[in-house]
């Protein structure tokens, strides 16, 4: 891979992170989740969900920490496989 | 978007558990190949990428927010038959901890998001290969469209569930389908993008793909 690929893909990478940490943590989006409820109950108004979280629900902003969490564990995990390939063939 | 815990029916929860059932395990037999296969890298960067990307809820055009599925990588890698135990895991992880998606709602965001897309994704990637793109690139319209067709399956999901009191299934589907594609194309097209961009990465550090095997792999 060309240097100038692996700027563009590192660059991208990096933006796209800073959105997300941007409008996802300062924005009240409506997620799917509720789009899609709403669909339902368009269909079948008097359904409701038969069954809750099991566990105890999160506040909004610990659930997007949690999501960091998932986050920086795959991109961790991403970052791992390469140091440990490349220290491997050195 | 998976479908969240107790949206669908009793009955939908376990047929889609069921149909899925046979493709997890089968996944765990290419997972065992893949290990004895000593492609351990291959398997934690694909790994890694579908943690990654199915944890960026970026908001959308529409107003609205969702997250790319991160499976075509997988894909490319190892295969559509490969990607069912690892899009099991991370949907029991969010299921478990995020509140994202749903214990009961499991088997049917597996059938959509890591059987019908792995799937849709092979599909468009060996299309792609065979109209003479480069992996990279074909990988790229892959992602985009096997992130649209797991949505398209996801909605096709809650349209049986709740088919329309008039219009019936198609009439819901087309409802459900209008939600989610706005929130979802332009995500797909950046998942387009980063898949590319990943494969792109990986091809310099794994000999198998530096051999130009990607197109074979699938």
């Amino acid at each position: 891979m060309t240097r100038p690929v692996s700027l563009i893909t590192v660059g991208a990478a990096a933006a796209l992170l800073a959105v997300w940490l941007v409008m996802g943590f300062s924005l009240q989006r409506t997620g799917s989740d509720d789009a899609g409820m709403t669909a339902i109950q368009r269909s079948v108004p008097a359904y409701h969900r038969w069954a809750g979280e099991w566990l105890p629900q999160l506040s909004a902003d610990q659930q997007r920490w949690l999501f960091a969490a998932q986050g920086a564990l795959g991109g961790g995990l991403f970052a791992l496989a390469f140091v440990k390939r490349r220290s491997g063939r050195s | 978007m998976h479908i969240a815990e107790g949206f669908l029916p009793a009955a939908h929860c376990v047929g889609w558990s069921v149909a899925s059932a046979p493709f997890v395990w089968d996944s765990l037999r290419q997972l065992r190949l893949a290990m004895a296969d000593h492609r351990r890298f291959e398997l934690a960067a694909a790994t890694g990428f579908l943690l990654f990307l199915t944890a960026l809820k970026l908001p959308s055009v529409a107003g609205s927010c969702s997250h790319p599925t991160g499976i075509a990588l997988a894909v490319v890698l190892f295969g559509p038959r490969m990607v069912p135990v690892l899009g099991l895991v991370v949907l029991v992880l969010q299921a478990l901890l995020l509140a994202h998606g749903g214990l009961t709602t499991l088997g049917a965001n597996v059938f959509s998001l890591a059987i019908c897309g792995p799937w849709a994704a092979s599909f468009c990637y060996q299309a792609g290969r065979r109209l003479g793109l480069q992996a990279a690139a074909a990988a790229g319209i892959a992602a985009a469209l096997s992130s649209v067709a797991v949505y398209g399956v996801t909605s096709l999901q809650l349209a049986l569930a709740f088919p329309d009191a008039s219009g019936g299934v198609l009439a819901s589907l087309a409802r459900f389908g209008a939600i989610f594609a706005w929130t979802q194309i332009p995500i797909a097209i950046v998942e387009g993008f980063l898949t590319s961009s990943a494969l792109t990465l990986l091809a310099k550090e794994s000999p198998l793909l530096e051999a130009g095997q990607a197109k074979e792999i699938v």
